[in-house]
């Protein structure tokens, strides 16, 4: 190999100093930023007129070093260092690093300075977690269809039982069982769906009257079985308007299954009950699901939309309510929860009847 | 059919998903037991109390408090403390968290979705022996 010029070396460095894709920065023993690299620059610079730039201050944000500094540490044993560190940068973006230290000796062997390298890894973790995330999606659904299994056993059982002993009651009862089983794979099938790609909407002219009708006269059932009453409130202004029915009856469904769910759940024995309204609001087409059911603690408000977080014990994937969530903002529209303890709880969702980004019916 | 010495003794059936609950009832009642059911933990330590069944099949997940918290109730309860109680879930990651109690473990274990014949298999011993127990001893003049 051939021995380049010491200019040619000098020129490779700095470019490698400035263009190598991490933050790197150059500092000294009071954390003084002395030399960044473009990199950094361009995320955390530039640097403050007047006072000096310290690294907790540009890092961190914090007024004080931190508890466990990599660069500290490089400068007590004079070895390099890693850590990992949450950074927020000057758009207040936060950044997950791997810090990386190397010390920088004088002709004397003394550490003077310490070079700090940084690596983005936020897309990493966040494949991560998105990985770890589907490992337990797996988990929960393979959990969700065994109890789906064992209702589906249990309705085939009742319609065997039930015509060996020509007992029409117990028939029909496995009956009701089975097809209840079939909707409840149905439902879990499009919710996976759902979680897996965001499908884009296909809107016709609806009634919002109508889709709540067809879905609370396939819900009755369900809910008498458990000895829950459901009640509608209906507006007859509100008119039909630009809409997805499929992914809005997914949406209701999911909230009215989560109604049902919550009124099951309450051991208070009062009467429940589940309301069910549909609104004009002008600009928007509101829908109300209540219930007085056992309502949600300060966590499960916070957390209800987060995919994967369920209160059903094992019984929910805990995608429901986020694909509600999700289809509600593909509409343009929100959905919010209003609940107390023991209280019960509210959905309500507001759809906006103007023009959408829906794709037309072919 | 269950044996004589068993047939007639009362289950309690705990679990939140009501078709398994009428299965599961069903499939006990059709092979000669009494059952109670109860959807939810606070419905089946009130059961348990009133009720005082043979043997108790209890579902692990249920919203609100936990098949273990019942299962944990029902072990440091005095005069529940013996019931024998058979755990039927199809959450096998919980099945750690029931062992690891510091009470006298389940009397059985079901996995879903029940196997008929496990489910019976299950109930019937826990019954047999409980009844075992409960007999006086033999009068064999020795």
């Amino acid at each position: 190999m051939d021995v380049l010029p010491a200019s040619s070396t000098q020129a490779i460095c700095h470019t490698f100093f400035e263009e190598v894709p991490c933050y790197v920065t150059v500092q000294d023993r009071d954390w003084r930023i002395l030399q960044a690299n473009r990199c950094f620059r361009d995320d955390f610079g530039p640097p403050p007129a007047g006072g000096p730039w310290r690294c907790y201050q540009v890092y961190k944000h914090r007024d004080e070093p931190c508890l466990a500094c990599p660069v500290a540490a490089t400068f007590a044993d004079g070895q390099s260092h890693t850590s990992e560190e949450v950074a927020t940068t000057r758009a207040g973006e936060h950044k997950e690093v791997l810090v990386v230290t190397a010390p920088v000796r004088n002709d004397r062997g003394e550490v003077d300075l310490v070079i700090e390298m940084s690596t983005d890894i936020t897309e990493t973790r966040r494949l991560q977690s998105q990985l770890a995330a589907l490992g337990m999606m797996v988990g929960q659904i393979a959990h969700d269809v065994k109890g789906v299994l064992t209702g589906l056993d249990g309705g085939v059982y009742m319609v065997t039982t039930g015509m060996e002993r020509q007992d029409r009651g117990r028939l029909e009862q496995g009956w009701e069982m089975v097809r209840r089983n079939v909707d409840r794979i149905r439902t879990l099938v499009l919710d996976i769906l759902y979680y897996a790609k965001e499908r884009e909407l296909e809107c016709r002219l609806a009634s919002p009257i109508r889709i709540v009708e067809d879905l609370v006269q396939a819900f009755q059932a369900e809910a008498r079985e458990s000895g829950v009453e459901v009640l509608t409130d209906l507006d007859p202004a509100a008119i039909a308007f630009e809409v997805d029915v499929r992914a809005v009856e997914a949406m209701l469904t999911n909230l009215l299954h989560n109604a049902l769910d919550a009124c099951r759940a309450d051991p208070s024995g009062e009467a429940h009950r589940v309301r069910v309204a549909v609104r004009d609001e002008g600009d928007e087409v509101v829908f109300a699901i209540g219930d007085n059911g056992v309502g949600m603690d300060r966590e499960t408000r916070e957390r209800a939309f987060t995919p994967f977080f369920s209160s059903k014990g094992g019984k929910g994937t805990g995608l429901g309510l986020y694909i509600a969530h999700r289809i509600a903002r593909q509409h343009g529209g929100t959905i919010d929860l209003s609940s107390r303890l023991e209280d019960g709880t509210t959905f309500t969702v507001h759809l906006p009847k103007g023009p959408m980004r829906c794709r037309p019916r072919p | 059919m269950m044996p004589a010495g068993v047939r007639g003794r009362t289950v309690l059936v705990v679990d939140d998903d009501p078709d398994t609950l009428v299965y599961l009832a069903a499939l006990l009642e059709d092979h000669g037991l009494r059952t109670v059911t109860a959807r939810n933990a606070a419905e089946g330590l009130q059961a348990a109390r009133k009720a005082r069944p043979d043997a108790i099949t209890l579902d692990i997940a249920m919203p609100g408090r936990s098949g273990i918290d019942v299962f944990t109730r029902l072990r440091s309860t005095r005069d529940l403390a013996s019931i024998p109680v058979i755990i039927v879930t199809g959450a096998i990651q919980f099945r750690e968290l029931v062992y690891h109690r510091n009470v006298p473990p389940p009397d059985g274990y079901v996995e879903k979705p029940v196997k008929p014949e496990l489910l019976l298999m299950s109930v019937r011993k826990v019954l047999e022996l409980r009844h075992r127990a409960a007999a006086p001893p033999a009068a064999d003049g020795r």
